[in-house]
């Protein structure tokens, strides 16, 4: 399945962020998928993404493979259930609200029953395993060497620094993907279990086993953040400098 | 060419935003430290770019600014003369530097250290005829005894070419310092001896198509034994990409091969094996030493007093080898630690409270003057038998370390992704 097509191959430019446009516009606010609950026809908006879903999982699995589709869908399945998860607690312990006042996105106007709120959460992983995986498909559709090459090859003065820009941004996307994978390889030397510490003798048998786990998961979430972040903006300066000196010359 | 040695990285890394002012963070000093250092860093990226400097920073990473070197080859080619390259001219380029055709179109993250730092020397020779000026700061530690001269040929080519070359290394990087340093002084420690069951091993690193086609890798090692008994500590050695670290993450349970596992067993005792990557700075996740250690012993007190109490003994035992070496250089602050050796320490420290059966360093020495990658190697082997927990070290120095070891498993490759592992005494 994989090699079947390859957006990153298309030309021009132009036509391929135009495609990729329009495949996405569901996500960012065109056709007619609710983002969230309408009270009269939740099912069939509910149906209606995970059919778009099942397209662009189709869409990314001829590109980029099988093999790469699933490890990305792992990742969105993560944050999804993290979201529907937390989403859970904060709607039981009724902050869910006070939540939506300072975060509009979250604010799901017609759910007002616990089923329909317990829907709305189904909406939102659903979105999620939806735009994740295709969020990442899109960075890789623009590697940066080709914005350089392009620079290069055409001579192109007016556009270089926009062009460069572009690169700039893309990479440092495509440099997170980078950076998660060297973290995961040293995440899992630490932690053979993943989702566990190595070392948990003191949890042996006790109650409040699984509320220090629920901070360990914190922690590890904010760990995880700061490598990330550092590992990911030390590069920066490495892009800058080298792509630098193609307006410089 | 204007070269000087340092006997620690702090002082290196200092010297060098002295003379260019390059101004690398400081990974090891936890998040306030790095975001501190973070904005000086890009300035002097970017002032760098302008007066056009080429670098050379130890860590690869920091070398490369594309996902495939033939992009990071071709780019550097075109920035130097202002017009695409032909391919050929990229090949050529790579090939002179022992990179093959097929190396070319892997991700940079899949490549090994050395294969990286080959990219990178190659990507500043590629500029240097358009440098005014070229920093090659510890290259070294990357690279086996055959590439090491590509490092001369860079400098002398930015001196043909009329830039100025500057060479910082660590004391000992580039030629072993004493090769014939007895072992009275250094690795005295009791021996410990252990089994490393080798089985034949299959590993395959898929190919991609997206977006840009790769093939896959595909990496068998075979041992002429199936089942080696051998001495700690033991060296692992062996060409740039040959394979010692994939080995190294086989036996740490990292990596899953579809046959059967090496597996490192100490009296009956066997487990996946821990495992500091030449790059060490990657295991602290961004955290300083001591919150590292914290975080990791969260959940056993008794493991985390033991790493506290093993990491100050590891570090006054540092810090009294140095004073007796009458060294310049110490250790770190006591009271915060940042440095480099002290975070090397710290992860010693955390694996070996852990009780496993084998510790694996990967180029311990990486970023460490000579003498104080014996001491740390000294005072790890000492704390590691004491605990019945074996060492291995791999390195690309084989011909210093063998002095620091008792036996040896030499890494070759035997051409289609064969990697033969043989065993000698040192």
């Amino acid at each position: 399945m994989s090699g079947l097509l390859n957006m990153a191959q298309l030309r021009p430019l132009a036509l391929r962020a135009a495609i990729l446009v329009v495949f996405g516009a569901p996500l960012w606010g065109g056709f007619e998928l609710h983002k969230t609950l309408h009270v009269e026809h939740p099912f069939r908006d509910l149906g209606r993404w995970v059919a778009y879903c099942v397209f662009l999982y189709i869409l990314i699995a001829l590109n980029v493979g099988i093999h790469k589709l699933v490890s990305w869908v792992a990742g969105a399945m993560v944050l999804a259930l993290t979201v529907v998860f937390s989403g859970g607690i904060f709607r039981s312990l009724k902050i869910w609200e006070s939540l939506s006042a300072i975060l509009p996105w979250l604010h799901a106007a017609q759910a007002s029953t616990t089923e329909q709120q317990e829907l709305d959460l189904v909406f939102r992983l659903i979105m999620i395993m939806a735009s994740l995986p295709y969020m990442l498909f899109v960075v890789e559709s623009f590697p940066a060497a080709e914005f350089l090459r392009d620079v290069v090859r055409q001579g192109a003065r007016r556009r270089a620094k926009l062009y460069i820009t572009l690169a700039v941004f893309f990479r440092i996307f495509q440099h997170v993907f980078e950076v998660v994978t060297t973290l995961l390889v040293a995440w899992r030397e630490e932690n053979p279990r993943g989702i566990a510490p190595r070392e948990v003798a003191d949890l042996r048998g006790a109650p409040v086993r699984r509320i220090a786990m629920i901070d360990w998961y914190r922690q590890a979430l904010w760990v995880w953040a700061v490598a990330l972040l550092e590992n990911s903006l030390v590069f920066v300066p490495v892009a800058v400098r080298d792509w630098q000196q193609f307006i410089d010359e | 060419m204007l070269q000087e040695q340092f006997l620690s990285f702090e002082e290196e890394i200092a010297r060098l935003a002295q003379l260019s002012g390059i101004r690398v963070p400081n990974m090891a000093g936890g998040p306030l430290a790095f975001f501190a250092g973070l904005s000086a860093w890009l300035m002097s990226a970017s002032a760098a770019a302008k007066k056009r400097i080429a670098l050379v920073l130890p860590d690869p990473a920091l070398n490369l600014a594309l996902p495939y070197p033939r992009d990071e080859l071709t780019l550097a080619l075109a920035i130097a003369e202002d017009m695409t390259p032909a391919p050929t001219q990229v090949s050529a380029l790579a090939a002179r530097f022992n990179l093959s055709e097929d190396l070319l179109d892997r991700p940079v993250t899949g490549l090994s250290g050395g294969e990286r730092m080959l990219v990178s020397l190659a990507k500043v020779s590629a500029l240097a005829s358009n440098a005014s000026a070229v920093y090659a700061c510890s290259p070294y530690f990357w690279l086996d005894a055959k590439n090491r001269s590509l490092v001369a040929t860079i400098l002398d080519q930015i001196e043909a070419s009329g830039g100025q070359a500057h060479l910082l290394t660590l004391i000992g990087e580039n030629a072993p310092i004493d090769p014939t340093v007895p072992r009275t002084n250094y690795g005295s420690g009791p021996t410990l001896d252990w089994t490393l069951l080798v089985p034949h091993i299959d590993v395959c690193f898929p190919g991609a198509t997206f977006p840009k086609r790769q093939s896959s890798k595909r990496l068998r090692f075979r041992a002429a034994q199936g089942t080696l008994n051998v001495l700690s500590p033991l060296l692992l050695s062996g060409a740039n990409g040959v394979g010692k670290t994939t080995f190294a993450k086989l036996l740490a349970g990292i990596i899953v091969p579809a046959s059967t596992p090496p597996t490192a067993v100490v009296d009956g005792f066997s487990e996946p094996a821990r495992l500091i990557l030449q790059d060490a700075l990657v295991h602290l996740f961004g955290e300083t030493p001591e919150t590292h250690l914290e975080r990791v012993f969260r959940f056993d007190a008794e493991r985390k007093k033991e790493a506290f109490v093993l990491y100050r003994e590891m570090e006054s035992r540092a810090a009294h080898e140095l004073n007796r070496a009458s060294t310049s250089t110490s250790v770190g602050a006591k009271s915060h630690a940042e440095t480099l050796l002290q975070a090397k320490i710290v992860l010693i420290a955390e694996r070996l409270a852990s009780r496993v059966p084998l510790l694996i360093l990967d180029e311990p020495g990486w970023c460490l003057a000579q003498p104080v990658a014996a001491i740390l190697l000294d005072a790890t082997v000492a704390a590691a038998h004491a605990r019945g927990t074996a060492v291995a070290v791999i390195s690309h120095q084989a011909d210093w370390w063998r002095n620091m070891t008792l036996e040896e498993l030499l890494f070759c490759d035997e051409g289609n992704g064969e990697v033969s592992i043989t065993r000698r005494a040192n």
